[in-house]
């Protein structure tokens, strides 16, 4: 056998390059725009810890445009919890004077009490940070007097915050551009009052201290309630286009008299809501607007249920109210395609996947919030050969290893399912034998 | 060497260069998911030969290949070739050693492939996310060339993400 002379000299030349280029360091070399790119992908407390991996790295963290500061993440793994009180005292002080708060457009910061034995206040610099434009505080105190100013400010979600109402309404005047205002377990408010000229979406969720709400935001297109605070005023709010009530006490009249209240309303749902016998939307031609009715768990109260709606708008009508025990989603427009409408949040989607997609939807559409998008977990969906279920809808930002899992539960399906119409960048599986079997979702925008 | 690509009536056809005097012959419907591409094209037309002098041939191939996925995705009316991709994606960046890594990312940061580059920084997180500090560094051969003590003051600086 004949070899090369040259090829054999070059052989351990080329190695021994190949060597060297695998041991440079790369990364350092890459200009900042990208270097920020990557750890926008990167948890903060990850990306601080970073800061000692060279004098390049040092203060490449300041400038990052988008920070997530979930302490719960990564409590277990950096053992974060052994002094967890005096670490975020040393986070509020240290970081209430740097520089990264000139850049900050997103702030999350949650400190889980389980791990805290006190609240803590939020950090006064996260409520004056000029460009800041979403802010999501868990677990923290926001006392009445603090001044606020969050000029840019259009996402807010406050989860078990310790605020009383005049603090709410001061943090609310301090945000002149907020559009959208998530409020869940705040139990320190009484009679919260939410005024905003720009606000357009407002979900409040498990409010059992509320005694009264007023609502007073003219331009409000999107109300979700969940709760059994039986005194809103929502006369203030005549924008509103989609209504969604939970648990809510109400009657026939009341609904009546809320719903004709809303001249733009598109869309209404409704869930757990046993005391609504008959729904009657007004004049056809008024209230040409689809109906979502959900009326989950209350499978007693869906035979006597009445919709009153023209033929054209009642897409689906008894034979489908007969079969679901949980949720219906009439279009508007026959020609467009009406989906079963299911749970707006995690835990109604965790109720949806192990109980009532198991049931006979022949049509199912899985909305879900964009509450908190990175931490779904795997939610998979069973397929029961035996149900009637026909069409299957899924999440367009799955993470991908749901997407695997989704695959797996669903080898087993019939390959003959009809296809859906899409909402939003769906995605489809890439499995001949389902084929027809579609994933979609949509998301609030 | 020259890469040609299917040819039909319809679809132009660009000629991009290589800083190595490498062409690659591809649809424009391919090349245009490049934002630096779409945008030579749109200004100047798609005649001439389009001189890339920052991109070496194998790495514009590679981007070449990706852009050649996405386009078809694009045209082709079945939605199922978009999970279709996801996984394509995933192979793709699974096995790039960090040399070739790098070179496709400036490439197609420099070519202004947007969705390319967020698959190859999230590649890059993935590979930093949840690492120790000595982890990362032996990852990516970053050598520290703190002084001595410098170190350690950052760390006190920062304690509460090093506790």
């Amino acid at each position: 056998m004949y070899i090369s002379p040259t090829l054999n000299l070059l052989d351990p030349l080329l190695q021994h390059v190949s060597l060297l280029i695998e041991a440079l360091d790369r990364i350092s070399t890459l200009p900042d725009p990208l270097i920020h790119h990557i750890l926008s992908f990167v948890p903060a407390i990850d990306v601080v810890r970073m800061s000692i991996l060279s004098r390049r790295w040092r203060r490449v963290w300041y400038s990052v445009p988008a920070l997530n500061f979930c302490h719960t993440d990564h409590m277990d793994r950096f053992h974060f919890h052994s002094q967890p009180e005096q670490a975020f005292h040393n986070f509020v002080n240290k970081w209430s004077t740097s520089a990264i708060w000139r850049n900050v457009e997103e702030l999350d910061i949650c400190v889980e009490s389980k791990y805290f034995r006190n609240y803590y206040s939020v950090p006064e610099t996260a409520l004056n940070a000029k460009s800041l434009t979403v802010l999501k505080l868990d677990y923290l105190i926001l006392d009445g007097s603090r001044s606020i100013s969050l000029p840019s400010l259009m996402s807010l979600s406050l989860t078990c915050v310790k605020l009383d109402d005049k603090a709410l309404d001061n943090l609310l005047l301090g945000c002149p551009a907020l559009e959208k205002f998530v409020l869940t377990r705040c139990y320190e408010l009484i009679d919260p009052k939410i005024a905003s000229l720009t606000l357009k979406f407002l979900e409040i969720n498990d409010s059992k201290s509320f005694r009264t709400i007023e609502v007073e935001t003219l331009n409000l297109e999107s109300f979700r309630y969940d709760g059994n605070c039986k005194d809103i005023n929502l006369s203030a709010c005549k924008a509103i286009k989609s209504l969604s009530l939970l648990d809510i006490m109400l009657d026939d009249e009341s609904l009546e008299d809320l719903i004709c209240g809303f001249p733009l309303l598109e869309s209404l749902a409704l869930y757990h809501c046993f005391d609504v016998k008959h729904i009657v939307p007004g004049s056809e031609e008024e209230y040409a607007y689809a109906m979502i009715i959900g009326l989950c768990e209350s499978s007693s109260v869906h035979s006597s249920l009445d919709l009153a709606l023209d033929d054209s708008s009642l897409f689906c009508h008894r034979p489908y109210v007969d079969v679901l025990p949980g949720f219906i989603y009439l279009d508007k427009l026959p020609n467009s395609s009406p989906d079963f409408y299911s749970a707006g949040d995690e835990d109604l989607l965790d109720d949806v996947s192990k109980e009532r997609v198991t049931a006979c939807f022949p049509k199912l559409l899985c909305t879900l919030s964009d509450k908190q998008p990175k931490s779904w977990s795997l939610a998979f969906i069973p397929y029961h050969p035996h149900r009637a279920m026909r069409q299957l809808g899924f999440g367009q930002h799955w993470p991908h290893d749901f997407n695997f899992a989704l695959l797996e539960s669903m080898i087993g399906m019939p390959p003959s399912i009809p296809l859906a119409e899409f909402l939003r960048n769906p995605f489809s599986i890439p499995f001949p034998l389902i084929r027809g079997w579609w994933c979609l979702c949509c998301f609030y925008p | 060497m020259s890469s040609s690509s299917t040819t039909t009536t319809t679809t132009r056809l660009l000629m991009l260069k290589a800083s190595d005097g490498v062409t690659f012959e591809v649809e424009e419907a391919v090349a245009t998911k490049l934002g630096a591409i779409n945008n030579m094209v749109e200004e100047e037309g798609s005649e001439d030969l389009i001189c890339l002098p920052n991109v070496n041939g194998k790495f514009l191939g590679m981007v070449l290949e990706w852009c050649k996925k996405h386009a078809n995705n694009n045209t082709n009316s079945d939605k199922g070739n978009d999970e279709v991709n996801k996984w394509w994606d995933k192979e793709f960046v699974m096995d790039l050693d960090q040399n070739t890594l790098y070179h496709l990312l400036m490439a197609a940061d420099y070519l202004s492939g947007t969705e390319l580059v967020d698959l190859l920084t999230e590649k890059v997180a993935s590979m930093i996310r949840g690492k120790k500090v000595e982890e990362i560094r032996e990852t990516f051969k970053i050598k520290s060339d703190f002084l001595p003590g410098q170190e350690e003051e950052i760390r006190k600086k920062n304690s509460w993400a090093f506790e």
